[in-house]
């Protein structure tokens, strides 16, 4: 007797897939919240906006964009190579994938301190002279809002992705379908979604 | 194998010219642009790296998300832009 209500794995898997995309889209919701707030606010201190921007390390930034693309293309290449057999491959690319999520997390972190060494941490000696001083103030509270959002999800993303490079190790998932490669890769992928319109919001858009 | 690299070629290159456009001065058009650059670097992610092209069984959970995204969106800024024009 089949002790699941799938015929097979692939139907199981399908599955899963159709779930994880509805637990993305719940996420989403609640980030489309965070970006519609920071839209009105930009709206209403733009010039403040502009002026917190330019605080932002447009080279860390790049350079973080290019780490999260690059370790997406990872995870996509490592589901592919486990699929055709090539075990290896897609241990070492999976390793890979959490090195780069580890090297983004790293840079967070300094960017973070040079902020706070700025004093731009609302709420802890916030020190900002000007006339646009609340606007920035809020610019800075939704950054870390946004982006902190943002890395507590990578955090639990490389946790995921921690355990399910060890069953790739073990070759624990079926080649025809490794669910837990294509989920742990749907999520990281949902990360870097997140990341990519970041990017040019809090460190590109109100410099240009 | 070859379409995640010519994907991931694409979103270099798109962020390339994202950051290029830090240094050109496009005015009360630079977010939009900045945002369109980010929206097709979402739609090679969405359905390249995350088969949303090949998702013909649940696609419509994905067209649904997106539709209501949209309108809950509409509707939030239609209500902030009532609330500009009653003066706050």
């Amino acid at each position: 007797m089949n002790p699941t209500n799938f015929e097979n794995n692939l139907e199981e898997a399908q599955t899963d897939r159709i779930g994880m995309w509805v637990f993305l889209a719940t996420e989403l919701c609640f980030l489309a919240a965070l970006f519609l707030a920071f839209f009105i606010y930009r709206h209403d201190a733009h010039k403040a906006f502009h002026l917190g921007s330019k605080h932002m390390n447009i080279f860390a930034g790049t350079i973080n964009t290019a780490i999260l693309l690059t370790s997406s293309f990872c995870i996509a290449v490592a589901d592919w190579a486990y699929k055709t057999k090539n075990f290896k491959l897609a241990f070492y690319l999976m390793i890979s994938t959490i090195t780069l999520g580890t090297s983004f997390l790293t840079i967070k972190i300094f960017e973070y301190a040079q902020h706070i060494h700025e004093h731009l941490l609302p709420g802890f000696n916030f020190q900002y002279t000007g006339l646009e001083e609340r606007g920035v103030k809020m610019f800075f509270v939704l950054y870390y809002l946004m982006t902190a959002f943002h890395a507590l999800h990578l955090i639990i993303g490389l946790g995921a992705l921690t355990f399910i490079t060890v069953k790739v190790y073990r070759r624990a998932y079926k080649t025809e379908a490794p669910r837990g490669i294509e989920l742990g890769a749907l999520y990281w992928h949902f990360v870097d979604l997140i990341w990519v319109f970041l990017f040019p919001l809090l460190y590109l858009a109100d410099r240009l | 194998m070859k379409i995640y690299l010519i994907s991931y070629l694409a979103l270099i290159i798109l962020l390339g010219l994202t950051v290029l456009m830090a240094n050109l001065h496009f005015g009360k058009w630079a977010l939009t642009i900045c945002l369109v650059i980010a929206a097709l670097k979402a739609f090679i992610i969405v359905m390249f790296f995350m088969h949303a092209a090949k998702a013909r069984n649940y696609s419509f959970v994905i067209a649904g998300l997106l539709l209501f995204l949209l309108a809950v969106s509409l509707l939030a800024l239609s209500d902030f832009r009532m609330r500009i024009g009653n003066g706050g």
